[in-house]
């Protein structure tokens, strides 16, 4: 295909595209669901699970910044 | 209450004082009124990005969410908005590159000038106009029914017209300079409002996982999903957390400050830090709304909204529950300041199609009037309390907003987007979400802007590939 569009991954962007998704999925945690045990410090895990998986997104976001984002002037 | 009071009269007047120096600060012309003269760093870009989307539906909305459904609407709220911030960099960045270029300030006229069509800019402009002005007077009604709550003796109709006149002052005489140095000390208030509150209680409920504990045995399901009346379904899950991303930039308040960054290391940054503040900010509402069934509240049904206030009163010193309020003020006032002031760049650029100059900032003002007055109409005549701040942003703003974000990132990025591609997903998108509101088209369990956001998608593809024209440049 000469020119995929616009949308679909390239070379340059494809981790950082797969990387992104995964994030996305892991946060439609079904697996979860229906459950409220284990309690931790009174509430459950998957409260946790959801604020590490939002404070990792920042360290991804940093990462992006750092080694992906170009700055045009 | 007369400490809260005073604290509402010092936190206005320090608003106005704001408002002067910005003032004195912003040169007559529509760059420096209307976006600072693209001139925020990263610390006024992120207090503004983050001040202006966590609004009285932050505040009032999760919480009374949450006593209703339950843990999940942290969920639905946290990390959806947090990982929006990923468009900070696919739309942010193009659009302020663009808007240092071709010298834009609003949102419609990047896209009608992306495409070449004027109609599209109107229409563009109608739609986010449109949606907005809900959006604006449930923030004044959020403050005017916390005004009427603490005080006990102001009307909420009046303290919310108070909030606009004393936002609509501010944003006249500072412009985007004003509200951005507002957003920070109001996002600085808010944030330490909110932390004083859920430690306030906590404490007052014999700790952390006390608190947590009580809420739980009164109501373990609260602690699950799908939650209170069964309302996180996977469905709802996946619908919020697409919403977010797409939905979010859509707001003009948040479009047009892209423009107002300094330069690209201040939209990194904010984007860095939006998902920190996000995690914990969203987390705090959400557990006091839970927390009442373990402390025995009761909340008769359409006042969930008010819970927090409830819990606040209840558990906090009377000088920490008004500044906590005046804190929940700062949330509704700091969203309605980059509203007002948006709304009324889109009706003097775009509608008004003025020649550049100090005249554009005159009408703007007038424009900024206008609409407080029409804020001021929307709270007498037009607000359903019955419905609650949840059910009635949802079922206007973002669904309405969501349509638009097609044409905006293929415009930004797609050479073979026309314009009669960008008009078709905008209408049929909008009317598509009339025909799921009313059921006549099946909803299966979605909210209504994701099937209107695939609807608007898939239009835009088709109707581009069937009436190609012009190709657009791309950066």
């Amino acid at each position: 295909m000469k020119n995929p569009s616009f949308w679909l991954p390239k070379k340059n962007n494809f981790l950082w595209y797969l990387f992104f998704i995964f994030l996305f999925l892991l946060s439609i945690d079904f697996w979860n669901w229906g459950a409220s045990k284990p309690l931790f410090l009174g509430l459950p895990f998957w409260v946790f699970y959801l604020l590490f998986l939002t404070l990792f997104l920042s360290g991804i976001f940093y990462l992006f910044a750092k080694f992906f984002w170009r700055e045009d002037k | 209450m007369i400490v809260f009071l005073i604290m509402v009269l010092i936190y206005f007047l320090l608003l106005i004082f704001i408002g002067l120096i910005a003032f004195r600060k912003t040169k007559k012309t529509p760059e420096d009124y209307f976006i600072a003269g693209r001139t925020f760093g990263p610390i006024i870009l992120f207090f503004s990005l983050a001040a202006t989307n966590f609004s009285a539906f932050a505040f009032l909305g999760f919480s009374g969410n949450a006593y209703k459904s339950g843990l999940g609407q942290y969920g639905i709220m946290g990390f959806g908005t947090a990982i929006m911030a990923i468009m900070f960099y696919i739309i942010g960045r193009k659009v302020w590159k663009l808007g240092k270029e071709k010298k834009y300030i609003t949102p419609p006229e990047l896209i009608g000038d992306r495409l070449n069509s004027r109609f599209l800019r109107l229409l563009f402009m109608g739609v986010m106009v449109i949606f907005t002005i809900p959006y604006l007077a449930v923030q004044a009604v959020g403050a005017g029914i916390l005004i009427q709550y603490v005080s006990g003796t102001i009307s909420w109709q009046i303290g919310a017209i108070a909030t606009i006149f004393v936002i609509m002052f501010y944003v006249l005489l500072g412009g985007m300079r004003g509200s951005g140095w507002a957003d920070v000390f109001q996002g600085v208030i808010m944030i330490t409002a909110m932390t004083f509150a859920v430690v306030f209680i906590a404490i007052s409920l014999g700790g952390f996982e006390n608190a947590n504990l009580m809420a739980y045995n009164a109501n373990p399901v609260l602690f699950t999903r799908p939650g209170g009346s069964e309302y996180f379904t996977i469905q709802i899950w996946f619908s919020f957390m697409l919403l977010w991303i797409f939905v979010d930039p859509m707001f003009p308040q948040l479009f047009t400050l892209f423009y107002t960054a300094k330069n690209q290391k201040s939209l990194k940054i904010s984007m860095i830090l939006y998902p920190i503040i996000v995690s914990f900010f969203f987390l705090f509402p959400v557990l006091i709304g839970v927390w009442a069934h373990g402390a025995g509240v009761t909340m008769p049904p359409g006042q969930e909204d008010m819970v927090l206030p409830l819990m606040v009163q209840r558990y906090t010193p009377s000088i920490i529950f008004a500044f906590i309020m005046t804190g929940a003020l700062a949330a509704f006032i700091s969203t309605a300041d980059s509203q007002l002031l948006s709304l009324s760049t889109m009706l003097s650029h775009d509608l008004l199609g003025l020649k550049k100059g100090k005249k554009e900032v005159l009408y703007g003002k007038i424009v900024i009037i206008m609409l407080s007055l029409f804020a001021v109409l929307f709270v007498i005549g037009g607000y359903n309390p019955n419905e609650g701040i949840m059910g009635t942003l949802v079922k206007t703003t973002f669904s309405g907003l969501v349509v638009l974000c097609p044409t905006a990132i293929a415009a930004l990025y797609w050479k073979k987007v026309t314009k009669y591609g960008c008009i078709s997903s905008i209408l049929i998108g909008e009317f598509s979400i009339i025909l799921f509101y009313y059921k006549f088209l099946p909803d299966f369990g979605f909210l209504h802007g994701i099937l209107a956001l695939l609807i608007s998608t898939f239009v835009l593809i088709v109707v581009s590939y069937f009436f190609p024209k012009k190709r657009i440049e791309v950066l």
